[in-house]
C-alpha cells in the first residue's frame, strides 16, 4: 500500500514537473541552439575579419532618421574597423582604415558617430568629425554616448578609473568641448568595469550603466545604475546609489529594447528580459547552447536582435522571442 | 451423470495398473515426497467423492517409480498447529512449510474443480530444500469415461518430468535406470544435432529428432552441438532423459535495420542499416535521422535537420545468443539543417563520433538497445554548432541518448 502511494506521488510529481515550461523545453530541447528557430538572416564576416581578431569585435545597432544599421565594430591590432549592414544584414559600408576609435552613438544632429567620424545616416558618407577625446568604446554594449536634450549637451567619452570614479566629457550639439567630469560611481563597490551603457532612446529620458567586477569567461555579476540623462550635465554623484544587480550574466549580451534590459543568464541557461526598476525577470527564453563567445545588440523598438559570434565571425539576425 | 462418475471411480484402479510410457520398470529413486490431498474447489463443496481417488492417483504414480510417500501423520500435527485444513493445502508457502516439517525432499499439492461435465486439475511439485517449484500442470477435461485415463497419463508425465528435472540435484537415480532413446524436441526444423561434437544424430523434423543411445545412464550430462546453415552454431549441455528440449539457435545476420529515437532530437526518428562483415559481431553502420526543431515561440522557424552517419563498430564480450550485449562504434557524421521559409543557406555541421557505447537487451524476440554518444563538432563550413569545442549535447549538458530496436533483415 505504502509502495503504491509512493509510486502515485512519484508519477504525480513527474507529471507536475513535466508541466513546467522549463522542463518541457529541456526534454524536447534540441542539440542545436534554441535561437536556431529565430534566425532570420545571416552575414558571414569570416572573409573580412581574421580568426585571431574576432574577439576584438562587438556588434552595435544604430538607428537615426528612419535608417537603421547593424555594425560589427572593433579595435584589432591593425586599427579600428567597422562593417555596416542594414537591418536585414545586407552589407552597406566598410571602414577598415582612417578610424580614430570604435565608439558609436547618434549625436544631437542625427549623425552616426563612429570614432571621430560623423556619418550621414542616409548614405553613411562622412559629414564631419567630433572633438571627443576618448574615441574608443569602453564596453561594446549599448551606446558610447547620448544626448541630454534638456541641457542641450552631448555626453560621451566615458571611462572608469581604479578609484571607481566615472569620467566623461560634455560637448555642445555642434561637438564643441564644454568640460570633463568626474563623478563617484559607487562608494560600496570596487574594481568595477563598464559593460554597457543603455540609452532608453527618450528625450528627455534615462540611461542605465551596467557595471560589474572583472568578468570570468565573459560572465559577471552586473549592477544596474539608472539615472536621468540630464544628471550628467551637473555631474555630482549621479550614480552613487544602491544598485540592483543580477548574477551570471554574459557581459557581452547586454542590451535594451522596449523599456527592458536584455541579457543571457548562464545560471538559468536563458535569455532574460529584466525589469530595470526591479531587476526581476519579466520573460525568459531557454537556450542551453548559448555561447559566451557571442555578443548581442538589440533594436530599441524591438522586433529583432543581432548576434555576432566572435569565433565563427558570423553575424545573425534573430526574431523577437519576448 | 452419477452413474458415469461411479463407473469412473470403479475403473480407476485398473487404469493405474497400466504400464506407463517410460523405458524402465525399475524403481528409479527412493527420495521422499509429501503428497497433500487435492483440494476440492468445486462450487458449494460438491464433487467431494473425487478427492480421494484423485489424490491416490498422484500418490500411486510417485510410488510406482520408487518415491517414498511420507505418511500423512508426519505433517498433520503441524497443519493442525498452523490451523490449516489438511485438505486445503494449496499455497506454495503452506506446502513447503509442511513438507519441511515432515522431512520430505519434495512436496506435491494441488486442487480440482468440477461442475457439470467440466473438470479442472492443477498439480504442483515443490523442491522443499530449495523452496522452489520443480514443475506442475493445470489442465481441463470434459468429464467422461476417458477422464481418469487422461489424468493418469498427465500425472505420469508429471512424475517423469519431476524425476529428470530434479536428478541429480535433488534425487539420486539408481544406476540401473537407463535411457535407450532420447527424443530431442525443438521448434527449429532443419537444425542438425551433433552429440559430443562427433556424432551427427540428424536434423530436427516436425519438431523432433530421435537419438538411439544404446542405453545411456539416466541423468548423464552430455553436450550437443546445434548447427544449421545461416545460423550460429551453438552448444548445449543436456541431461539424458526420454525427452530433451533443445533451444533454438540464433540466425546469423548479415544485414539488420535499426529504428531509433534520440533525446535532443525527439521530434523525429532515425533508421540505420547495419552490415555485418562478421555476422552479429563486427558491423558497418549507415544511419539517417530526420527531425524538426520545435520553436519555443509562436512565430519561430521550424528548422529541419538531417543527421547522416557512417560508423564502424563491434560487439564486446557476449555472443549473439546472449540476452544482454554491449557494443562500441565510432565514425563521422554530418547534420544538414534547412530552415524553411527563409533565404538562409543550408547549414552543415560535420562532427566526429568519437565513441558510441550501447547495450542491447533481447525482449519480445528483438534486441532493444540504449546508446550514449560522444560527438565533437568540427566547425567546418557554414555551421550552427560552432568551432570544435564542447561535445554535441542537449539540455544542461546531456550527451545524445538513443533508444531503439534492431530488426534482423537477412
Amino acid at each position: 500500500m505504502a509502495m503504491r502511494t509512493l509510486r502515485a506521488i512519484c508519477v504525480l510529481a513527474a507529471m507536475l514537473s513535466l508541466g513546467s515550461c522549463q522542463v518541457l523545453a529541456v526534454v524536447f530541447g534540441s542539440v542545436f541552439p534554441s535561437t536556431t528557430t529565430l534566425i532570420k538572416a545571416q552575414a558571414d564576416l569570416s572573409g573580412l575579419i581574421p580568426s585571431d581578431s574576432g574577439g576584438s569585435f562587438h556588434v552595435r545597432v544604430v538607428e537615426s532618421q528612419g535608417y537603421g544599421y547593424v555594425v560589427v565594430v572593433g579595435n584589432p591590432q591593425s586599427g579600428s574597423e567597422a562593417f555596416f549592414y542594414d537591418l536585414d544584414l545586407n552589407q552597406k559600408a566598410t571602414f577598415t582604415s582612417g578610424l580614430a576609435g570604435d565608439a558609436m552613438m547618434v549625436d544631437a544632429s542625427g549623425n552616426i558617430v563612429l570614432g571621430s567620424l560623423l556619418l550621414n545616416p542616409a548614405n553613411l558618407k562622412i559629414v564631419g568629425t567630433t572633438n571627443a577625446a576618448n574615441l574608443n568604446s569602453p564596453n561594446g554594449g549599448g551606446v558610447d554616448g547620448f544626448v541630454d536634450t534638456l541641457a542641450n549637451v552631448q555626453v560621451t567619452a566615458f571611462g572608469i578609473n581604479s578609484s571607481n570614479t566615472l569620467n566623461y566629457a560634455s560637448f555642445t550639439t555642434a561637438w564643441t568641448f564644454i568640460s570633463s567630469h568626474i563623478t563617484t560611481l559607487s562608494t560600496s563597490l570596487s574594481n568595477l568595469q563598464i559593460y554597457a551603457i543603455l540609452d532608453d532612446g527618450k528625450a528627455p529620458g534615462n540611461v542605465t550603466f551596467v557595471v560589474g567586477p572583472q568578468a570570468n569567461n565573459n560572465t559577471a555579476r552586473c549592477y544596474f545604475f539608472s539615472t536621468a540623462k540630464s544628471n550628467f550635465a551637473v555631474a555630482t554623484n549621479v550614480l552613487d546609489s544602491s544598485p540592483l544587480y543580477r548574477d551570471n550574466l554574459y557581459t557581452n549580451s547586454l542590451g535594451y529594447a522596449q523599456g527592458s534590459i536584455f541579457a543571457y543568464d548562464s545560471g538559468s541557461s536563458s535569455f532574460v528580459r529584466i525589469d530595470p526598476s526591479t531587476g526581476s525577470t519579466q520573460n525568459s527564453y531557454y537556450d542551453a547552447s548559448a555561447s559566451s563567445n557571442s555578443c548581442f545588440a538589440y533594436r530599441i523598438s524591438g522586433g529583432s536582435f543581432y548576434g555576432f559570434d566572435t569565433n565563427t565571425r558570423v553575424l545573425k539576425k534573430y526574431g523577437q522571442w519576448w | 451423470m452419477r452413474h458415469l462418475r461411479g463407473l469412473a471411480l470403479l475403473i480407476l484402479p485398473l487404469i493405474l495398473a497400466v504400464p506407463r510410457g517410460w523405458s524402465t520398470d525399475a524403481k528409479v529413486t527412493d527420495a521422499s515426497v509429501c503428497v497433500f490431498p487435492l483440494a476440492n474447489l468445486s462450487p458449494n463443496g460438491a464433487q467431494q467423492e473425487h478427492q480421494k481417488p484423485l489424490s491416490d492417483a498422484v500418490r500411486t504414480e510417485f510410488e510406482a517409480v520408487g518415491f517414498h510417500i511420507l505418511p500423512d501423520d508426519q505433517w498433520l500435527a503441524e497443519a493442525a498447529r498452523l490451523k490449516l485444513a489438511p485438505d486445503r493445502v494449496t499455497e506454495a508457502s503452506q506446502a513447503l512449510l509442511l513438507g519441511q516439517k515432515a522431512g520430505a525432499d519434495m512436496a506435491v499439492s494441488g486442487f480440482y474443480w468440477m461442475e457439470k461435465d467440466q473438470v479442472l486439475v492443477s498439480l504442483q511439485c515443490w523442491d522443499v530444500k530449495a523452496g522452489t517449484l520443480i514443475t506442475g500442470f493445470l489442465h481441463t477435461w470434459r468429464f467422461n469415461l476417458g477422464f481418469y485415463n487422461s489424468i493418469h497419463v498427465e500425472i505420469a508425465d508429471l512424475v517423469q518430468s519431476v524425476v529428470f528435472l530434479s536428478a541429480p540435484r535433488l534425487i539420486t537415480l539408481k544406476n540401473d535406470v537407463r535411457v535407450d532413446e532420447i527424443t530431442f524436441t525443438s521448434p527449429q526444423n532443419g537444425m542438425e544435432v551433433v552429440v559430443e561434437g562427433q556424432r551427427s544424430v540428424g536434423r530436427i523434423q516436425n519438431g523432433t529428432l530421435v537419438f538411439q543411445t544404446d542405453g545411456l545412464k539416466a541423468g548423464t550430462q552430455f553436450m550437443v552441438e546445434k548447427r544449421q546453415e545461416g545460423y550460429h552454431t551453438l552448444r548445449q549441455t543436456v541431461i539424458a532423459a526420454p525427452e530433451v528440449a533443445l533451444t533454438p539457435i540464433p540466425r546469423a545476420n548479415n544485414l539488420s535495420v535499426e529504428l531509433d529515437w534520440t533525446f535532443g532530437q525527439l521530434e523525429g526518428a532515425g533508421a540505420t542499416l547495419r552490415w555485418y562483415p562478421k555476422p552479429d559481431w563486427i558491423m558497418v553502420n549507415f544511419s539517417e535521422y530526420l527531425y524538426a526543431q520545435i520553436p519555443l515561440i509562436a512565430n519561430g522557424n521550424w528548422p529541419i535537420h538531417a543527421d547522416s552517419e557512417l560508423l564502424a563498430g563491434l560487439y564486446l564480450f557476449k555472443p549473439p545468443e546472449s540476452g544482454f550485449r554491449l557494443g562500441i562504434s565510432a565514425g563521422i557524421g554530418t547534420i544538414l539543417t534547412w530552415i524553411p521559409s527563409t533565404s538562409l543557406p543550408l547549414y552543415t555541421d560535420v562532427y566526429l563520433n568519437v565513441l558510441s557505447l550501447w547495450s542491447e537487451w533481447r525482449a519480445w524476440g528483438l534486441p532493444i538497445f540504449a546508446r550514449i554518444e560522444l560527438k565533437i563538432p568540427l566547425g567546418i563550413g557554414n555551421n550552427l554548432l560552432g568551432l570544435p569545442g564542447p561535445p554535441i549535447h542537449w539540455g544542461p549538458f546531456f550527451p545524445p541518448i538513443t533508444l531503439g530496436v534492431v530488426i534482423p533483415w537477412r
